[in-house]
């Protein structure tokens, strides 16, 4: 959680919601090898061709909006998607990052204009960013959510606090 | 200081005296939801929980609905892996494909009652706010850990206060109204924002049409969308009225707005966000290929009488597909035993059995490239109903109407004669 997380962007635009991340129709689909050859299709079709292991995706307003289908996020996973850092986020798809130990970064103060291939450094820990020679600060995470995340998902957490849950 | 419904209902299930926007509750589950879509997900991630036994077997409810009668070998398994779920927690509520659409199965099989903290693994999960409970969507992997648990985190969201007011103009419906507001708010004008909705327009309103209301609020990133309980609530829910199911009436609001439902015109929500309305005026002569009647916020008895007081006694234009999904059994049962479906039949409408339909493109109903389609379901982003193709959202007397006309037209002309069986 601590560490630096650094790779190149690909930038999207507002209001991505997770029919563009994976469409509903590869819903009943839940192998990571599959999904992952169509990640990102709802946005261009040669997404899932362009994207390597250690990628970043810089989104705009309201990233991960629509629908709550987590396959969204084991598909940009699976794609090798390390992180997100997005102005703002949906409501669920939000937690759903969260939850399955994926990074996401709120930044609102992002700039316009980044380009696809640049080097970006986020710095989860301290909350910064840098990307085009700037650095930018990120929303902190709520305690609960930093449990959750340094644990590497919510799963993991309660594995680990049996306490938490009926057996 | 007087408390917002959602404020008191999350103090209650939080077990604190009471609760102010920002603060972060553990809010003990009243009804957790899952079904086909992302179910199995869901199981995957409960069976890596050591030893985990299901909080609370009656209070679970697992429906089969996005991909029904299976439309796919995969889907056929997923639809497998559920059942045996279901089988080995001894989960009381299961349905099975053609029982309809979770979120309306759990309203009229009397799940949802006003005041409760209901969770599903589903966005449009805030339906239930039609009878006043905080309903709420999560991902699979939060419900797995709800199922283990029975609560989960919640911060306690802002409320905005909508009132609306007058009487909507016949050929305008519910979901005319919603479709209105997701222009006016855009796509996360109400991120994270509880939603209260007041006021005499929708005092005369059923469940299904607050309903058709409260499901689209998601689209504009709603929390939770409650219609405080009314009279129609309780005599619906079968319980008597609480203080816990009403806001105080000196509660704060973070935003507290009106709106006059008597001018408002048919509304048509363009390709490729569901924000995206207009009035109907702006899209007219729209050639279309295909409409669909369907979903969660378009498929209830009040949708198909009106396309079957426009459709009586014609035709679907040729060349155009009009499918037709009630969204549960017993709105199948009820349109079958008013006649509706004969007349809907004889138009040349496909009427296909209560699921999920061709909401989301799943292998029915699917969409060519460039295609073009006018529905009442939920959304149109890119590739909903199959790539390349374009989804238009209206009510169903827009869809029915333009299904006539082969373009999308202004359903009001359509509905000036009363016919016989309209009581
Ligand atoms: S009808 Fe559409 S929006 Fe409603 S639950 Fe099914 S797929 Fe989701």
């Amino acid at each position: 959680m601590a560490e630096l997380v650094q790779g190149r962007i690909w930038v999207l635009g507002d209001d991505i919601s997770t029919d563009h991340i994976l469409p509903s129709r590869y819903m009943a689909e839940i192998r990571p090898e599959e999904l992952r050859r169509h990640v990102l299709e709802g946005v261009a079709r040669d997404f899932p061709r362009k994207i390597e292991a250690g990628d970043i995706l810089v989104a705009g307003r309201n990233m991960g909006y629509g629908s709550s289908r987590e396959q969204a996020i084991l598909a940009l996973k699976a794609a090798g998607i390390k992180a997100i850092v997005a102005r703002s986020y949906s409501r669920i798809f939000f937690r759903n990052c969260i939850n399955n130990g994926f990074l996401a970064v709120a930044c609102p103060g992002l700039p316009k204009g980044l380009k696809d291939r640049e080097v970006m450094t986020i710095d989860p820990g301290g909350g910064r960013i840098q990307v085009a020679g700037e650095e930018f600060s990120c929303e902190p995470f709520p305690e609960v959510l930093l449990a959750v995340l340094k644990h590497g998902g919510l799963i993991e957490y309660l594995a680990v606090n049996p306490q938490e849950y009926r057996r | 200081m007087g408390k917002t419904l959602a404020e008191k209902v999350l103090a209650r299930a939080g077990g604190e005296k009471e609760v102010s926007p920002g603060q972060i509750i553990e809010a003990e589950v009243d009804l957790a939801m899952t079904h086909d879509n992302n179910g199995p997900v869901m199981i995957n991630q409960f069976n890596r929980l050591p030893g985990a036994k299901v909080w609370n077997p009656d209070r679970v409810v697992v429906i089969i609905d996005h991909h029904s009668p299976a439309t796919s070998f995969r889907a056929a398994e997923n639809h497998r892996t559920l059942r045996k779920f279901a089988a080995k927690h001894e989960l009381k509520h299961f349905f099975d494909c053609g029982e309809g659409v979770s979120h309306v199965i759990l309203r009229q099989k009397g799940f949802v009652k006003p005041g409760m903290v209901m969770v599903g693994s589903d966005s449009h999960s805030v339906a239930g706010g039609a009878l006043g409970a905080f309903a709420t969507g999560i991902g699979a992997t939060e419900m797995a850990a709800v199922l283990a648990r029975g609560k989960l985190w919640l911060r306690v969201p802002e409320t905005v206060k909508i009132t609306l007011h007058g009487r909507l103009p016949v050929g305008v419906m519910a979901r005319d109204v919603a479709l209105f507001l997701l222009g006016q708010f855009g796509p996360d004008g109400l991120d994270y924002k509880a939603v209260e909705v007041h006021g005499s327009g929708i005092k005369g309103w059923d469940i299904e049409e607050r309903a058709a209301l409260c499901t689209m609020g998601v689209e504009m990133g709603t929390k939770a969308m409650m219609v405080p309980a009314d009279e129609v609530t309780l005599v619906y829910a079968g319980v008597a009225q609480d203080l816990g199911y009403v806001p105080d009436l000196d509660a704060q609001y973070e935003r507290d707005l009106q709106y006059d439902l008597g001018g408002l015109a048919p509304m048509v929500s363009k390709p490729f966000l569901p924000t995206n309305a207009v009035p109907v005026g702006e899209v007219l002569g729209t050639r279309i290929d295909q409409g669909v009647i369907g979903s969660c916020a378009g498929g209830s008895l009040p949708d198909l009488e009106i396309a079957a007081r426009i459709l009586e006694g014609k035709q679907v234009r040729k060349g155009v597909r009009l499918i037709i999904t009630p969204s549960s059994k017993e709105n199948w049962i009820r349109a079958d035993e008013k006649g509706l479906l004969k007349i809907l039949k004889q138009a040349g409408a496909v009427v296909s059995s209560p699921a999920c339909g061709a909401c989301g493109g799943y292998e029915i109903g699917c969409l060519a490239p460039g295609e073009v389609c006018i529905s009442t379901t939920t959304r149109n982003m890119p590739g909903r109903m199959g790539p390349g193709g374009e989804v238009y959202l209206a009510s169903a007397a827009t869809v029915a109407a333009s299904a006539l006309a082969g373009e999308i037209v202004d359903p009001r002309p359509y509905l000036n004669e009363r016919p016989a069986w309209v009581s």
